[in-house]
């Protein structure tokens, strides 16, 4: 029964781990139909500049913290002011977004004092406080538990934005039909740069709460938002529920293997493809058209 | 006016016309000797620096770099082919993995260099079919997400268990394959890779310039009218995915010849990002835009690393990432676009 329970909770940390990156790879398609491939690099950028500050010129946390959201924040708008205006489509965009991925990971290498060390630690106010779980042999840290309720947080705030806010119902209608929106006095260059800087913050939020729980590291924190990637395939790339269960069920997947079928060399990495294989399946059982009208109605 | 002040002015005028007319006509063919004369001198000095390349680059480096920078160029080249359905493909490096595996069991049997290639190259499909099997019924965003979790599954549950962490074919950290005498080294092997590579370039200009290759235009287009036309879209992409999986474990083969062990870390997913990016650098669906970027980005930074004493390896992705991105904001046809317009002004055509 402890066993379970520790399989259980690793997964539903890993999870939130996944959800939290997938969310807002969702937002952004979602709302301007542009994959944003440079999620993950902008995020590891920005937890770059925050670790920086606090563990090497001694800011306090919250404010370096702040900073590294921030910059994310204006990248955000500079990339949406310079770019995403500039081309035309939703496809240029997306291969954009590579560029400015392989730009930030870039910059992430090129700091020697970034590099030297390529896993760093992450600082964080609740370090070595943990809970005890009663029935499982098992502790849960503060930074889980923070991760977890951050996700919670995030999906109720975005699901809530979309879907009652103003702001929320003219990015889904600019993103629906522009010329329609606008004729519905919608500004389009008003409502974009919110999407981007948004994202862009959440992609730094992601990556400064992921860093405590898994250190602060290039390589690895991309391998989670290419998992993250297959996760928005569950959804439909629209639909925050559907992303969240895709998230869960492929982190409990991989713990439930890595626990009780640990013999099994390799299954638990197979899992993102199976998993992709499995919503393939359901979606040729049922009409992709259907599953996607219930994926909008329901983001 | 009289009649013959009438006829004498059009006379006048019938002469003027006809002069510029001769006028025009020589301009034409002076424009068009000196873009004769372009092509030839540019086929001339396209030629002799592929067939010097290896020796004329010595000040900078060892032969190693163009090597590798042709195996790049084969495998955006791969992923350029799947651009004429337009479609982003990001399994290219898993299929490359399969190529270095294909190799290793072709060694381990003891079968000849010549046939290898030819099996490596038949070893694909089975692999383009599992990926086809999953990616057929896929478009888009879709598609590109279901080859990178393809790539994840066999980085994860198959190289990195085979190849092992150095490459060695089972951990053993000394097996390696063997190439074979006549190419024994880097400059001698440069001739094969560029062998390999002009005759798949041509194999991709026939094909894309055939019917098939006006068919994959009109996928690309409108899926439905193609539908409707008549044609099966399946088959079509099914023959796609086979052509760049198929160069793409050609690729992987070269490598491995290259190299002798691949370490598995060299088959990220993530490389494959990388490698898209240089293919849209080289203009996404060009042929020749898509192979001088790969050899461009994948030749240059090794010469800079040589050059530099490794020192370039800590800016390499800096670079490389504000070059591509350069290149993708300013010439979205990236550099195919970039050599058609620079070949107009030397031809002397309006651009």
């Amino acid at each position: 029964m402890s066993k379970l329970l520790q399989t259980i909770i690793i997964g539903a940390v890993t999870g939130s781990l996944y959800s939290l990156l997938a969310l807002g790879m969702v937002l952004v398609y979602r709302t301007t139909g542009v994959l944003n491939i440079a999620h993950g690099g902008v995020g590891v950028l920005a937890g770059f500049v925050a670790w920086d500050l606090v563990q090497l010129r001694g800011w306090p946390y919250y404010p370096g913290l702040l900073a590294g959201i921030a910059l994310a924040v204006v990248l955000g708008l500079a990339f949406e002011r310079f770019v995403v205006r500039s081309l035309p489509n939703p496809g240029s965009r997306t291969v954009a977004t590579l560029g400015l991925f392989l730009l930030a990971q870039g910059v992430v290498f090129a700091v020697p004092w970034w590099s030297n060390n390529s896993a760093q630690v992450f600082p964080s106010p609740f370090t070595g406080r943990t809970v005890r779980i009663p029935g499982a042999d098992y502790a849960v840290s503060y930074d889980q538990i923070v991760l977890i309720v951050t996700v919670g947080l995030l999906f109720a705030g975005l699901r809530f934005m979309l879907r009652r806010t103003r702001i929320g119902m003219a990015m889904r209608a600019v993103s629906d039909d522009p010329a329609a929106s606008r004729l519905m006095g919608v500004r389009e260059e008003l409502v974009s740069p919110v999407v981007w800087a948004m994202a862009f913050a959440i992609a730094a939020l992601s990556v400064m709460l992921i860093a405590p729980v898994n250190l602060l590291e290039n390589t690895s924190i991309v391998a989670f938002t290419l998992k993250a990637l297959a996760v928005t395939f569950v959804g439909g790339l629209v639909s925050l529920p559907l992303t969240v269960l895709g998230a869960t069920i492929l982190a409990l997947l991989e713990a439930f293997t890595q626990i009780y079928a640990a013999d099994v060399r390799g299954l638990p990495s197979a899992w993102p493809f199976i998993l992709m294989v499995a919503v393939l399946i359901v979606r040729l059982i049922r009409p992709t058209k259907a599953l996607d009208e219930q994926a909008l109605a329901t983001a | 006016m009289s009649i013959t002040d009438v006829s004498t002015q059009v006379e006048r005028k019938l002469q003027q016309a006809a002069g510029a007319a001769t006028a025009t006509a020589s301009l034409t063919a002076v424009r068009t000797l000196r873009a004769r004369l372009a092509r030839l001198a540019g086929t001339g000095v396209l030629v002799a620096l592929l067939a010097t390349l290896p020796f004329a680059m010595h000040w900078a480096g060892p032969a190693f770099a163009v090597d590798y920078g042709l195996i790049v160029a084969l495998v955006v080249l791969a992923i350029s082919v799947l651009g004429w359905i337009g479609e982003i493909s990001l399994a290219p490096v898993a299929q490359m993995g399969f190529g270095v595996v294909a190799v290793n069991v072709c060694q381990v049997h003891g079968i000849p260099f010549a046939f290898t290639l030819p099996i490596v190259v038949l070893s694909s499909l089975p692999i383009s079919l599992l990926l086809a099997a999953f990616t057929l019924r896929l478009k888009g965003v879709s598609f590109a997400i279901a080859t990178l979790a393809f790539a994840y599954m066999a980085h994860k549950t198959f190289f990195l268990e085979y190849l092992g962490t150095y490459g060695a074919f089972g951990g053993s950290g000394t097996r390696q394959v063997v190439r074979p005498s006549f190419v024994r080294t880097d400059e001698s092997f440069y001739y094969l890779e560029l062998a390999v590579l002009v005759a798949v370039a041509l194999l991709c200009y026939a094909i894309h310039r055939s019917r098939i290759g006006a068919r994959f235009t009109a996928l690309r287009e409108s899926e439905m009218a193609f539908a409707t036309l008549g044609h099966p879209p399946a088959a079509y992409r099914f023959f796609a995915i086979c052509l760049s999986g198929a160069i793409a474990t050609l690729a992987g083969a070269l490598f491995v010849y290259l190299q002798l062990q691949v370490p598995s870390n060299l088959l990220l997913p993530g490389q494959a990002v990388l490698f898209f990016g240089y293919a849209v650098a080289g203009g996404l669906g060009s042929i020749g835009g898509g192979i001088a970027a790969g050899a461009v980005f994948g030749a240059i930074p090794k010469y800079l690393e040589t050059l530099t004493k490794s020192g370039f390896l800590t800016y390499d992705l800096f670079v490389i990432g504000l070059v591509v991105f350069v290149v993708m904001m300013k010439a979205p046809g990236g550099l195919a676009e970039i050599g058609r317009t620079v070949w107009r002004k030397i031809e002397g055509a309006a651009p």
